[in-house]
């Protein structure tokens, strides 16, 4: 288990990282959100042990990660802008992965690099962008380390690469109980793969929860209430949201869906549908009791 | 893996991604080494005459004086250190590099020592392929292969050194750019800081010593490991051994691990963020630029005193210093105009820092010039006096170390072979000259244009600039340039130049033995004499009689004498060397190349040194004639020597004055003295308005001409009247 415990990062006048604490589970994915500038990459680094925290620690099931090449051994770290050497070719960034990651699997880069369609003796600098990104992450799977840190991984994927990398991440969280930490300023990309979310926004954590959790405890109800119902005799729903068009409400409300659904029921509503919330609407209505302004922070 | 398998992976990376610096330091030993001895051989090798030549001109190729190897020793040392630690300034490599499991630690060392393994190996490598240039060549001799051997080690512990203020500039920093400006702020800070105040010395302190042991000299190697490397490439030269050279590599050696464990230490409290930054640590912005600024506010003002020596001038140059230095190294530390002002206050602070310096100086504040050590403080001194010694050959000859080498004058300063044998304990007098020297300096107005001091009649009085040196019983030594003006036969002067101790330190000739002279010359009016020779026991008696009988007399030669008579002649002895020089001139029908190291070494000799006089008679040399004014049967003074501004070719008159009358001559030279000695006697008649002229004697037949001068005021009333109308008809 990574732990970031009330870690804080400046450059300069400018926090970066302002106090975040969070702890990351084995074998889960964690997703971690936020706007440019929110602190995503500056958190990442921390973890990884390149920058040094100010204040507070991180540390992988209690081990400290700054200087600590055991530690650095169980996890391989992608950057958004990923270096590979001058005039190098996937061969070279192969054979200098495999003498500092003790478990670098050479055969499976092969095979990756094949499945890929990426030529291992072509010099990387003629890479296109999304090439050297698929190469970064064939590089990161292939090095067999417990975590894998990706910051803006997906972006510049075409979304069959995206797919085909997500399951990549799913195989290996099968096989070899692999942790990926996704850092993404798109909702949307890891929607479908994340097991936990962080929100970071101006250095803080404004949320880290469990996707599962949030999406049990908030649904969507569209609904057409018999005549002479409003809304408001909706009393006894937690509602986080009400939209509505002509006889149509949209309704966004907290708690089980046994316990909306009873109480829909209760109503004795002439339709009502329950619909499942994308990450992005369940996002918005938790920010929004935070008093955020979530469309503002990330769309 | 085990971590020294790690170790030796990373080494092997890291050359496989500067392979371009590799092949940079390949081909630049590749061409100065086996290329250039191969081009130095040429035909030489093929005459049996010219082969030790071209063996000696190999043997220096490869040795630690090649200027070739210096350069690309300095140039690599830069391309090196820059090629291994600039990834520190990208911040994409740095969290490439510090996210993968490998210690900074290891990283540090596997770079560091990567820089100087490539230089080892390519120098190595073009020096076995030099050898073998040579040994194809049949002349790979032991004393070739030594030099190469010795240069590598030489070299690469500079290297090492030089390297290393590189690493420490590229640590600091967060950009190439400002590591390269790093280093050579490393480099050339401390001998800019002692240049400016040398020159401020020079410009503000009357009584500043200027010779080679001034503060400028003596600390040149000192601040900076580039003018150090360059100060041992010269000391450690061939035929010349550097004192204490083990002490200076020792030295080198201790000073690049101090800044290698500096570096390393640093790079460990190096955060990645500094990628990309200036300075890697804030705390060290304000350690580089104050001193800088400082340096550059004063630089100003001096400079601007120079042209103009007012205090508005010096305050508009530390402004524009202080001004254009401050922002200039804002702007490379923030690359942010708006940030030119940040530190204003910091600013202030080295404007009133460069500011007081700079008053310091001028108004000598802190007592320079007045300073003299008390005497309790003193253990002895050394005096030398400006001008006096000027036809003193200091130095020795230089015995060449090779076949290519030629013998060579060592010249050395009167000031530092006086300074050096100099111990005088009898410190009143000089004390007493300088006090003097300091008294007259309060009187006068510093920095106002000072006229020439005169006497009761009007005319400049002798004026004596000297340099002591205070040697203080702490150890330390203290020099200083004086000045003092009047009466030349001051009691003190007197006192000093009676003073065994000083005339031994003066004068090499005193210090001569007999075991080392080898022949005896004399020599009047541009002729010489052989008086002796070391051919056979009989020359060599004569020799070493005559030696101890001048060193006698010339010991005990007093202040009083030499202010009544002057040197008639001049006599060598002639040194061992200069025999051995003087052999090979003759035996190899040289007769230009040697002779100024063979006419060194004359010395005066007075009317009053009788025994010497005694003894050259006796060897046959006809010194009566030296005296008898009765064989002078002419005086010719040549006109164009008053003829100022003009063209000489309008007069129609002869160009010479002869005057003929025997009493007239007799009057004349009188006070006459052979031009030639006229600088060899300290005590000689200061000579207002010296007329120059020559006096033809005639003996056995022949013609001897000889220059003479006196001042116009001991010539005859009708002489002087005929000087005058010829002046006043130009």
């Amino acid at each position: 288990m990574i732990k970031a415990d009330n870690i804080t990062k400046k450059f300069d006048d400018i926090v970066a990282v302002d106090r975040v604490s969070a702890e990351i589970k084995d074998g889960s994915v964690f997703g971690l959100i936020g706007t440019n500038g929110a602190g995503k990459s500056t958190f990442l680094r921390m973890i990884s042990g390149i920058l040094k925290p100010d204040e507070g620690s991180v540390t992988f099931d209690g081990e400290p990660v700054y200087e600590n090449e055991e530690v650095k051994g169980r996890f391989f770290y992608i950057s958004d802008d990923q270096y590979y050497f001058n005039n190098a070719t996937p061969t070279d960034m192969m054979n200098f992965y495999s003498r500092v990651y003790k478990k670098f699997d050479r055969e499976r880069f092969r095979s990756l690099m094949e499945k890929f369609g990426l030529d291992m003796r072509r010099k990387i600098q003629t890479f296109s962008k999304g090439m050297k990104k698929q190469l970064s992450v064939i590089c990161g799977i292939c090095a067999n380390t417990d975590y894998l840190l990706c910051d803006e991984t997906f972006d510049g994927l075409d979304p069959v690469m995206r797919q085909a990398v997500k399951s990549l991440f799913a195989n290996d969280m099968a096989e070899r109980n692999l942790t990926p930490i996704i850092a993404s300023h798109n909702l949307r990309e890891l929607e479908d793969i994340c097991d936990h979310v962080g929100l970071l926004h101006r250095g803080g954590i404004l949320l880290s929860r469990d996707l599962d959790d949030m999406k049990l405890n908030i649904h969507k109800v569209q609904c057409v209430l018999k005549e002479g119902m409003t809304e408001d005799d909706l009393t006894a729903l937690n509602r986080v949201k009400t939209e509505k068009r002509g006889k149509l409400y949209t309704l966004t409300v907290r708690g089980s869906k046994e316990e909306v659904e009873e109480l829909m029921d209760s109503y004795q509503t002439v339709f009502y549908e329950m619909i499942p919330l994308s990450l992005e609407e369940i996002f918005i209505s938790e920010t929004e009791v935070a008093g955020y302004d979530i469309k503002k922070l990330i769309f | 893996m085990t971590s020294r398998n790690l170790f030796f992976n990373l080494l092997k990376e890291d050359v496989k991604q500067r392979l371009w610096s590799v092949a940079v330091a390949f081909l630049l030993f590749f061409f100065t080494l086996p290329v250039g001895v191969a081009l130095n051989l040429g035909d030489g090798i093929k005459d049996e005459l010219t082969r030790k030549n071209t063996i000696a001109v190999v043997e220096k190729w490869l040795s630690f004086q090649n200027g070739y190897i210096v350069a690309v020793i300095i140039l690599l040392s830069l391309i090196m250190a820059v090629t291994s630690f600039s990834y520190l300034h990208s911040r994409q490599k740095v969290d490439f590099y510090h996210s993968v499991p490998v210690s900074r630690k290891k990283l540090f060392w596997a770079n560091y020592f990567n820089g100087i393994i490539i230089v080892i190996i390519a120098y190595a490598i073009n020096l076995l392929i030099s050898y073998g240039v040579a040994a194809v060549n049949g002349i790979l001799t032991s004393e070739i292969a030594g030099a190469g051997i010795k240069s590598l080690c030489l070299f690469v512990i500079h290297y090492f050194l030089l390297y290393t203020v590189t690493v420490l500039a590229m640590i600091l920093t967060g950009n190439i750019l400002v590591g390269i400006l790093g280093t050579l702020v490393f480099e050339f800070y401390g001998i800019s800081v002692f240049a400016i105040l040398e020159l401020c010395f020079q410009q503000f302190f009357e009584t500043s010593y200027q010779g080679s042991k001034s503060l400028f000299y003596l600390m040149l190697d000192k601040t900076s490991p580039l003018f150090f490397f360059m100060a041992n490439v010269e000391g450690m030269g061939t035929g010349r051994t550097l004192e204490g050279a083990t002490l200076r590599i020792v030295v080198a050696v201790a000073v690049t691990v101090i800044l290698a464990l500096l570096s390393f230490w640093l790079y460990s409290k190096r955060g990645s963020e500094a990628a990309g930054k200036a300075m890697a640590f804030k705390i060290s912005m304000p350690i580089i630029r104050i001193p800088i600024v400082i340096l550059a506010s004063l630089s100003g003002s001096v400079f601007f005193w120079l042209i103009h020596s007012t205090l508005g001038w010096a305050v508009f140059g530390l402004i524009c210093g202080l001004l254009l230095s401050h922002c200039a190294i804002e702007i490379i530390y923030h690359f942010d105009f708006r940030k030119l002002f940040c530190n204003w206050k910091q600013m202030l602070v080295c404007a009133v820092f460069a500011g007081a310096i700079f008053l310091g100086f001028r108004y000598d504040l802190f007592g320079y010039d007045r300073y003299v050590p008390a005497k309790d403080s003193i253990k002895c001194v050394g005096i030398s006096f400006e001008n006096a010694n000027d036809w003193i050959n200091y130095g020795e000859i230089e015995v060449p170390q090779d076949e290519m080498d030629r013998y060579d004058w060592n010249y050395i300063t009167s000031d530092d072979y006086i300074f050096s044998h100099m111990q005088l304990k009898d410190t009143e007098p000089v004390l007493a000259l300088a006090n003097e020297a300091i008294s007259q300096l309060k009187d006068s107005s510093r920095f106002s244009q000072q006229e020439l001091p005169v006497d009761d009649d009007g005319k400049n009085v002798r004026t004596y600039r000297f340099s002591v040196k205070y040697t203080l019983n702490s150890g330390k030594n203290v020099y200083r340039t004086y000045e003092v003006s009047g009466d030349m036969y001051r009691q003190e002067i007197v006192q000093i130049y009676e003073n065994p101790e000083f005339r031994q330190a003066v004068y090499p000739i005193l210090a001569q033995t007999t075991d080392d002279t080898a022949g005896v010359k004399v020599a009047r009016g541009g002729q010489t004499s052989v008086v002796s020779m070391d051919r056979n026991g009989t020359d060599k008696a004569i020799t070493d009689k005559l030696l101890l009988t001048y060193q006698e007399e010339f010991m005990n030669l007093k202040a009083d004498t030499m202010q009544k008579e002057n040197p008639i002649a001049s006599i060598q002895f002639i040194t061992k060397q200069q025999a051995e020089v003087a052999k090979l001139k003759t035996d190899t029908q040289n007769n230009w190349q040697y002779s100024h190291l063979v006419e060194r070494g004359y010395y005066p000799i007075y009317p009053s040194f009788i025994k010497t006089l005694a003894l050259l008679k006796e060897y046959k040399i006809d010194v009566d004639s030296w005296n008898d004014l009765n064989r002078i049967n002419e005086i010719n003074i040549d006109k164009l020597q008053f003829y100022m501004y003009k063209e000489t070719g309008e007069n129609t008159d002869s160009q010479y004055l002869t005057i003929s009358d025997p009493e007239e001559i007799k009057q004349i030279m009188k006070d006459a003295v052979v031009e030639e000695y006229s600088n060899m006697n300290p005590f000689i008649g200061y000579r207002y308005d010296p007329v120059n002229f020559s006096a033809v004697s005639s003996s056995d037949g022949s013609k001897i001409e000889i220059q003479y001068t006196i001042s116009k005021d001991k010539l005859p009333e009708t002489l002087k009247n005929e000087i005058q109308k010829i002046i006043k008809e130009q």
